[in-house]
């Protein structure tokens, strides 16, 4: 299948008083059509940073230092003015974190819809009421009742379920969703996953999930990508991933995964921290807190290497790595 | 370990303990009542987790037990006395012996002192230091006994300085500076990485099994929960009442009120196979009803599957199932017995 999204070789730094911090680092990645592919980093992974340089929207100090980003073919990096926004919303989506808190509180669920619509050119006001009928039913609310209310009368689980719609209104073929579950109660977690997975079904959208939570990725995921100090060190599809990880970082990611299913005497922390991406160690940014570090390890830092069909790891010892 | 093997007389005992805040203006007020008729003990020596979603009432009832509220009704006893009617110095006792750890860390300590100014304050606040010297000394094995090491490389730092695990790892050594009997931790892995909060986790179950600090885990999240309190207790609570507790591994294998069973089905798991076909149990409504005028009778029963007339009507009262596992429901003995996984 030909890939929607390419990811080649993107570097992304920030010049700061105290040196360039490399957010991204040599990054690749593919999204197909059609499949969710959960991007997994803890704080400081540069997971968003990823995310912002595909529309290309890295807040200054940072800039995009090299590396190309492909949209069906096209170079997304080159775009400007008209078509960088015909990008934006019309080709790529992206759901913000904590975005439930950012519609403006004076203006109409409805007015939400028309604005966008507007802005990008569509000016039937009928038309774009009718389009956000339909997808606030796709996300499970009221429409009727939606639509008149104002963001603060709605929850922040409906607040939620609003901008997942409002992304929705151009026809996006990916949509980037940035820790879309974070800040939500349990039960509405669930929900929104069960919603997102039912979008894709009936739309066929493309979704890129970043999170720091790999139960969520258990639940929506068709590949993933692990990243690390600003580096893809793994991708997969779910049950490689979940199963035979073959990244001590992947792998010591699931057993820190506190869960209610299974047994507790697996469970441990990842020893040590993130290393600082101003100064990162010489070689692999993870040997300093990985139990199969060798000499190498610190002197040489592994490329992705394709172990199996879809199954790529950026490790020096793969082979002693089990899950 | 942990739990009920070596578990004392209770050292925080709420009896029908409530609170209410009011807020607005002389002519429109709201009512909210953020704990409701809540009886708890928590024994000496014990790890105890308060579940429940934010809005619950759960870091309100941790302020009462630590003192910063005072409820509207009920009482609060203190090792068997209410601690309305402690003497000065009792009353002082009191509130060294209970300490408080909150999920922000940032917030939690001064930004302008060094960590070895804010650790030495209590100190010699209680005279656990004669002089400034002796705090310091005290304040780096504290350092050292939370994991810091070597503690010279943190005593002289500012909170920015250093990340999120290891505040959290300051401010617990804060909290057991005064030796305290309980510790109530509210969210405090929240919002640290997930590669490092087993860590910490770890090591509040160290204090607890090195010095019988007893300690009320207060969580949104059940995994943490359970990973944490493994044979101790747990209470979950819903709109300001206690709906079930007892010892963790009973009630999270066969939870019964119907609340923490939606809430366990609803609870994501990191195995995608299991995933994939846990069942949901569908609620009625997926939002919390308005705080400020709650459901009559039951307070779950708007959002309930099996909720019938007499749930609207009458509140009910905890029932005895088994052992030390209540639930509060009128149905408890004919709903399904649910299986998450």
């Amino acid at each position: 299948m030909k890939p929607l999204l390419h990811v080649k070789d993107l570097v992304v730094e920030f010049e700061l008083e105290r040196g360039t911090l490399r957010a991204v680092n040599e990054a690749s990645l593919v999204v197909y059509p059609g499949e969710i592919f959960a991007l997994v980093g803890e704080s400081g992974s540069g997971k968003s940073t990823l995310a912002f340089a595909l529309l290309n929207l890295v807040p200054p100090p940072g800039r995009i230092a090299s590396g190309r980003v492909e949209f069906d073919g096209q170079d997304v990096l080159s775009l400007d003015g008209n078509a960088l926004r015909q990008y934006r919303w019309r080709n790529v989506a992206m759901v913000f974190q904590a975005a439930q808190n950012v519609m403006n509180p004076v203006m109409h669920i409805a007015d939400h819809f028309i604005d966008t619509a507007a802005d990008h050119g569509e000016h039937n006001r009928d038309a774009v009421l009718q389009r956000a009928t339909e997808l606030l039913q796709m996300v499970r609310l009221e429409p009727k009742q939606v639509l008149r209310a104002y963001p603060h009368q709605l929850s922040g689980g409906m607040r939620q379920r609003v901008v997942i719609a409002l992304s929705l209104l151009l026809n996006p073929r990916l949509l980037i969703l940035d820790e879309p579950t974070t800040a939500l109660d349990v039960v509405t977690q669930a929900y929104i996953m069960d919603i997102l997975n039912d979008i894709r079904q009936k739309t066929g959208i493309a979704m890129l999930l970043l999170t720091h939570d790999m139960s969520v990725v258990a639940k929506v995921a068709d590949r993933v990508g692990v990243m690390y100090a600003g580096r893809l060190v793994e991708t997969g599809d779910i049950y490689t991933i979940f199963y035979r990880a073959r990244h001590p970082y992947t792998v010591g990611l699931l057993n820190a995964a506190p869960s209610l299913v299974g047994d507790l005497t697996s469970k441990r922390p990842i020893p040590g921290m993130p290393p600082d991406l101003v100064n990162p160690p010489p070689g692999c940014p993870f040997a300093p807190r990985c139990s199969y570090a060798t000499s190498r390890c610190e002197t040489e830092n592994p490329v992705m290497l394709r172990i199996e069909e879809g199954h790529e790891v950026a490790c020096h010892n793969w082979e002693r790595v089990h899950v | 370990m942990g739990g009920e093997l070596n578990v004392g007389e209770p050292i925080i005992e709420l009896e029908n303990v409530s609170i209410t805040f009011t807020r607005g203006s002389l002519f429109k007020r709201t009512r909210v009542e953020a704990v409701v008729h809540v009886n708890l003990k928590i024994h000496e020596g014990e790890i105890l987790a308060l579940v429940g979603e934010s809005g619950c009432g759960k870091t309100t009832l941790g302020k009462l037990i630590v003192g910063v509220y005072r409820p509207t009704e009920g009482v609060i006893r203190y090792k068997g006395q209410d601690i309305r009617h402690l003497s000065r110095d009792a009353y002082r006792e009191y509130r060294r012996n209970v300490q408080i750890v909150h999920q922000d860390s940032y917030a939690a300590l001064n930004p302008v002192r060094t960590i070895a100014q804010s650790l030495s304050a209590p100190l010699l606040r209680y005279r656990f230091a004669r002089n400034g010297h002796e705090a310091r000394v005290k304040a780096a094995e504290l350092l050292e006994l939370m994991g810091l090491s070597p503690a010279g490389d943190f005593l002289d730092k500012y909170p920015h300085q250093l990340s999120g695990g290891q505040r959290q790892r300051v401010v617990l050594a804060r909290a057991v500076a005064l030796q305290p009997k309980l510790i109530v931790a509210d969210e405090p892995v929240s919002m640290i990485d997930v590669s490092l909060r087993l860590s910490i986790l770890d090591l509040m179950r160290s204090l607890n099994e090195r010095f019988g600090i007893t300690f009320l885990y207060i969580t949104h999240d059940l995994a943490t929960a359970r990973y944490f309190v493994q044979n101790g207790r747990i209470a979950v609570m819903y709109l300001g009442q206690l709906v079930e507790q007892g010892n963790l591994q009973r009630v999270l294998e066969t939870p019964r009120h119907p609340y923490l069973q939606a809430l366990l089905s609803a609870v994501p798991v990191p195995d995608p196979k299991k995933a994939r076909h846990g069942k949901p149990l569908p609620l009625r409504s997926l939002d919390l009803p308005d705080p400020t005028n709650p459901p009559s009778g039951c307070r779950f029963h708007p959002r309930c599957p099996y909720a019938e007339e007499i749930c609207a009507r009458e509140n009910p009262p905890l029932h005895l199932l088994e052992g030390d596992h209540y639930a509060a429901c009128h149905l408890i003995e004919r709903i399904p017995v649910w299986k998450p996984w």
